[in-house]
C-alpha cells in the first residue's frame, strides 16, 4: 500500500505522535459541539483535523485509518454546511469514532504497520457505518443496489470497480457482499447494498458514476433511510433538534424505506415497539439499524444456519414439557385444594403459558419453512442437459414451486427428486422418432409438480413416456433370482410395479431392458421413507409414469396420539390416526399370516402393541385360543373385561388397527433421534420426551401395517423372503 | 482524434487491434513489451492504453503501475485471458479503469474506449 515510500521508524514515530495530538483536540471539540450547538469555527476546525488525518494516514498507506478518518471528515462538512444538526447521538458515535482512531493508532504502533481488518481489532467498517448512519439524518447517505450484465466476465473485478467509483463521491461504509469477500474475489452478478456517504453529490450523481463502470445492467439509488425512522417518526422524535432542514425533504414513510417488499408485517411491526419505542432507544437502535439494512437487502432475509434452530427447537419443546408438567401440578394441587386463588391463578398461568408456547412453536417451525423454489429452480438446467445426453426432446413443466417445506426436508427431497427427473427423461421419455411412430407429440414432457396435502408435501414427478411393461418387470425379477416364477404369476398389477424398489432388481444393465426404469429405486425409496416419507409410482403402458413423493411438512414436530403397551408409551402421529375403538379381544382372528378384525363390515388388519415391546416371539398376542401369553411379565394387564383399544391407522390408502392397553390422549411431540436402537427397531421413527421425562417410541405406521399385513404388498421389505422376521420389530439390539 | 496505445508482444494482436480501432477513429500507438509501453507513455500521452497483461521483460501490471507514477490519470485498459481474476483485481486496484476479455469482442472494445476517451 506505501509503495513507492520508505517508512524510517522516526516517521512512523512522528506520524503516531502527531495523530495522538490531534485527535485529542478533536476529542475536545466534539465535546464542547455538544454544549455549543454549531460554532462555525469550531466546525471548520474538526472539519480540518479529520482532513489532515485522513491524508497523512493515507500517506503511510494506513487505509483502515483514513477510512474513518473520512467518513468523519463528510460528517463534520454536513455540519459546518447546515445539513446536519449535532444531536447527542451523532456526537456519541463521533466520539466513539475517535477512540477506534486511537485504537487505530495503538495497533500501528504495536505491530509497526497497518493492521489487518478483523481479529479482534477495531471494527472500521461498523464505525464507518453507524457514522453514516447518524449522518442520513440530514442527507447524503446513499443505497446502491447494482445488477451486472449476465455475461459479464469477473463480476468480483466489476464489483471492485464500482467500489471504487463510489469511493471516489463519498465514502464507503460498507457493502454486501463486503469489500473484504470482494478483494477476496467472493463476489456475483449483484451488488445488493453498497452503503456510501456521499454529502454533496445527489442520485444522479452516484447513479452516472456506477454507470461508468463496465457491464452496469442496473443501478438502483436510493437516498439511505434508517429503518423504523421515516420522515414522521424522526419529526415526531426531533423537537430537540431544531436544525434539521433537510428532515422535512426526505423521502418516504417508514414503509417506504429500505425495508418495502418485507411480507412479513407482522414481523417487522412486532419488533419496533420493544427496539424503537422508547424516546432513550435512539442511540440503541443507531447501532442495529445498519447492519439490518445490510443484511436484509440481501432478499429481505437473515441467514440463520438450520442448526441454530434446531436448538431453539429443542428449548422450546423442553418449555413445552415444563409447561406440561406446571399443568400437571395445578391440576393436583386443585385435586387437594378445592378453588383456592392461588390455584385459579396458578390456572390461568399455566393456561396462559400453554398458548404462548404453542404459539411460540408455531412461529419457529413456520421460521424453518422455505419455498420449494430454492430447489426447484436447479432442476430445468439438468432436465435440458439430461435431455440433450440422451437425445431427447423434452418440455419441463413446474409447478408449485412456492409451496412450502422445512427447510432441512428440502435437502433430503433433492436427490430423490433429481433421481426422478434424471429417470424420467433418460428412460421415461422415448427418443423423438418413436415417439412420433406412437403417434405422440414429438415433445415428451416432464412436469415436476408440489402441493400441500393436510400436513404433507406431495411431489409429483410425471412423464407421458413409454410407461413401465410390468410384463418385463416380472420377467426380470425372475430372473434376477427376486421372486420365484410361480410368486411372479400370482402378482397383482399394484404388487408387479413394487418389484422395481426391490434391492438388487435393477442395474445399470438392466435398465433399458425394463423400459429403464428403477435404477437404484430401492435406495430413493429407502431414503423417503427415512424422512418419514413415502414413494409411489403409477404407470401406463405406452402413456407414462408418475411417481408420487410425500413427505411430512416437517420433521421437528408433530402432533401425536399417546398410547400405552406393556407400560411402553408410544406415539402415532396423529395424522395418520383414523380412528380410535375398542372391540373385544375374542374378534381378533388369525388371518394368513397376520391377524385381523371385522370393522364395520370391513376386514382390518391389527398388530398387537404388546409384540412390539419386545416381549413378543411374532405371534400376536391377542388371541386367547393360539396358545401365546399375552400378559406383559411383571406388569398387571389392562385390558379389563377382554377388550382392548384398537387405533385406527392410515398409510397411503391401507389401514391396519393397533391393539394397545390404554389410551393416553394426544400431545405435540419432538422428534428425537434413538440412534443405534432406531436402526435396531425398523418399526420406530424415533423417540419423544414426556412431561413426565419418559420417553415414548413414535411409530412408523407404514411397518406396522406392512408387520400386521404378514409381509405381503406393502412396501420395502415384501420380498425380503422372510429374514427380516425376528429382528424387526424388537428393540433389543 | 483520440490516441490509444496499444500494448501487447504478440503482432497479430496489436495489428488485429489496429484495424479495429483505426477503422473507428482512433490513432493508434503501438508496444511490444511493458517497458516499451512505458516509454511510448511518457513520449506520446495517449487518451488511453490498452495493455496486455501477460508479456516479456516487463508485464502488463508493472508497466501500469509505473506509468501510474508518471501521470494519475492514465487510462488504462487491461487485455486479460479467462482465469487472471486476480492479476486483474490487483491491476483494478492499482488504478486501472477497466478491463477486456480475450479475444476481444469488438462491440466491448469500443464501448471501453469510449466511456474512458468520449
Amino acid at each position: 500500500m506505501a509503495e513507492g515510500y520508505t517508512l524510517s521508524p522516526e516517521d512512523i514515530r512522528l506520524f503516531l505522535d502527531e495523530t495522538l495530538d490531534q485527535l485529542e483536540v478533536l476529542e475536545e471539540e466534539i465535546v464542547r459541539l455538544e454544549g455549543e450547538g454549531d460554532d462555525a469555527r469550531l466546525l471548520q476546525d474538526m472539519f480540518r483535523i479529520a482532513h489532515t488525518v485522513k491524508g497523512s494516514s493515507a500517506t503511510v498507506g494506513y487505509s483502515r485509518m483514513s477510512t474513518l478518518a473520512h467518513a468523519m471528515e463528510d460528517v463534520f462538512a454536513a455540519m459546518r454546511d447546515g445539513r446536519l444538526a449535532p444531536r447527542q447521538e451523532l456526537v456519541n458515535v463521533l466520539l466513539e469514532a475517535v477512540d477506534g482512531l486511537r485504537g487505530l493508532a495503538a495497533e500501528f504502533d504495536s505491530s509497526g504497520g497497518p493492521g489487518a481488518e478483523g481479529e479482534g481489532g477495531i471494527d472500521v467498517e461498523a464505525l464507518v457505518a453507524r457514522l453514516a448512519e447518524a449522518a442520513s439524518l440530514g442527507a447524503g447517505a446513499y443505497e446502491v443496489r447494482v445488477k451486472f450484465a449476465d455475461d459479464t466476465v469477473m463480476p468480483p473485478v466489476r464489483a471492485l470497480q464500482v467500489i471504487q467509483a463510489l469511493q471516489e463521491l463519498g465514502t464507503v461504509a460498507g457493502s454486501r457482499p463486503s469489500i473484504d469477500e470482494i478483494k477476496a474475489e467472493k463476489a456475483g452478478l449483484d451488488l445488493s447494498a453498497v452503503l456510501v456517504l456521499a454529502s454533496h453529490v445527489d442520485e444522479t450523481e452516484v447513479e452516472r458514476k456506477v454507470g461508468e463502470v463496465s457491464d452496469v445492467e442496473r443501478v438502483e439509488v436510493r437516498r439511505f433511510q434508517p429503518e423504523g425512522r421515516g420522515t414522521d417518526e424522526a419529526l415526531a422524535a426531533g423537537d430537540a433538534d431544531v436544525s434539521r432542514p433537510d428532515a422535512a425533504a426526505l423521502p418516504g414513510t417508514p414503509g417506504d424505506s429500505v425495508g418495502d417488499g418485507d411480507g412479513s408485517p407482522g414481523g417487522s411491526s412486532g419488533r419496533e415497539p420493544g427496539g424503537n419505542g422508547g424516546g432513550g432507544s435512539c442511540g440503541e437502535s443507531a447501532t442495529t439499524d445498519v447492519p439490518r439494512l445490510l443484511g436484509r437487502s440481501q432478499g429481505e432475509t437473515i441467514r440463520v444456519g438450520i442448526e441454530a434452530f434446531d436448538r431453539l427447537v429443542r428449548i422450546v419443546s423442553e418449555l413445552a414439557i415444563d409447561e406440561a408438567r406446571l399443568a400437571e401440578v395445578q391440576r393436583r394441587l386443585a385435586a387437594l385444594d378445592g378453588h383456592s386463588e392461588p390455584i385459579e391463578d396458578l390456572e390461568q398461568i399455566t393456561a396462559h403459558m400453554g398458548r404462548l408456547t404453542t404459539e411460540l412453536q408455531e412461529e419457529i417451525m413456520k421460521a424453518r419453512m422455505t419455498p420449494l423454489a430454492s430447489l426447484f429452480k436447479r432442476f430445468p438446467r439438468m432436465v435440458r442437459d439430461t435431455a440433450a445426453s440422451s437425445g431427447k426432446l423434452v418440455e419441463f413443466v413446474v409447478e408449485g414451486e412456492d409451496t412450502e417445506l422445512d427447510r432441512a426436508l428440502i435437502e433430503e427431497v433433492a436427490d430423490p427428486i433429481i433421481h426422478l427427473l434424471r429417470n424420467a427423461v433418460g428412460h421415461g421419455i422415448e427418443p423423438p422418432d418413436e415417439r412420433v411412430r406412437r403417434g405422440k407429440p414429438e415433445k415428451g414432457r416432464v412436469r415436476l409438480a408440489a402441493r400441500h396435502v393436510e400436513d404433507r408435501v406431495v411431489i409429483i414427478v410425471e412423464d407421458d413416456g413409454g410407461g413401465i411393461d410390468l410384463v418385463r418387470v416380472r420377467e426380470s425379477a425372475v430372473r434376477k433370482g427376486i421372486i420365484s416364477p410361480e410368486v411372479a404369476a400370482a402378482l397383482s398389477d399394484e404388487e408387479t410395479i413394487e418389484l422395481i424398489f426391490q434391492p438388487g432388481f435393477s442395474t445399470a444393465s438392466q435398465v433399458n431392458d425394463v423400459s429403464g426404469r428403477g435404477v437404484g429405486l430401492d435406495i430413493v425409496r429407502t431414503n423417503v421413507e427415512k424422512l418419514g416419507g413415502t414413494l409411489r409410482v403409477k404407470t401406463s403402458v405406452g402413456k407414462g409414469t408418475t411417481f408420487a413423493l410425500s413427505v411430512p411438512l416437517t420433521l421437528a414436530v408433530f402432533r401425536a396420539l399417546l398410547v400405552k403397551s406393556c407400560g411402553q408409551e408410544f406415539a402415532v402421529p396423529l395424522s395418520s390416526v383414523v380412528e380410535v375403538t375398542r372391540v373385544p379381544l375374542s374378534e381378533v382372528k388369525p388371518v394368513g399370516q397376520g391377524h385381523a378384525i371385522v370393522l364395520r363390515g370391513k376386514v382390518l388388519p391389527v398388530f398387537d402393541l404388546r409384540n412390539f415391546a419386545g416381549r413378543g416371539n411374532g405371534a400376536v398376542a391377542a388371541e386367547p385360543g393360539d396358545g401365546t401369553p399375552t400378559e406383559c411379565p411383571g406388569r398387571s394387564p389392562e385390558r379389563p373385561a377382554g377388550r382392548a383399544f384398537v387405533v385406527v391407522a392410515k398409510y397411503e390408502d391401507m389401514r391396519v388397527g393397533i391393539i394397545v392397553d390404554s389410551l393416553l390422549g394426544e400431545q405435540e411431540i419432538v422428534i428425537k433421534s434413538l440412534g443405534r436402537l432406531a436402526r435396531c427397531a425398523r418399526g420406530v421413527l424415533g423417540g419423544a420426551i414426556l412431561g413426565d421425562g419418559r420417553v415414548a417410541l413414535i411409530l412408523d405406521v407404514a411397518r406396522v401395517l406392512e408387520k400386521a399385513m404378514g409381509r405381503s404388498h406393502v412396501s420395502g421389505s415384501g420380498f425380503e423372503g422372510g429374514n427380516d422376521d425376528r429382528s424387526d420389530y424388537q428393540l433389543q439390539c | 482524434m483520440p490516441r490509444v496505445l496499444i500494448v501487447d508482444d504478440a503482432a497479430f494482436m496489436r495489428m488485429r487491434s489496429r484495424k479495429l480501432l483505426e477503422e473507428h477513429g482512433y490513432q493508434v500507438e503501438e508496444a511490444q513489451d511493458g517497458e516499451e509501453a512505458v516509454k511510448k507513455y511518457v513520449e506520446t500521452s495517449p487518451d488511453a492504453v490498452l495493455m496486455d497483461i501477460t508479456m516479456p521483460v516487463m508485464d502488463g501490471i508493472a508497466a501500469l503501475k509505473e506509468i501510474k507514477k508518471r501521470d494519475p490519470h492514465a487510462k488504462v485498459i487491461m487485455c486479460t485471458a479467462v482465469g487472471q481474476q486476480s492479476l486483474v483485481m490487483e491491476a483494478i486496484m492499482a488504478g486501472a479503469r477497466d478491463y477486456l476479455l480475450k479475444p476481444f469482442d469488438p462491440d466491448k472494445v469500443l464501448a471501453s474506449l469510449k466511456k474512458l476517451v468520449g
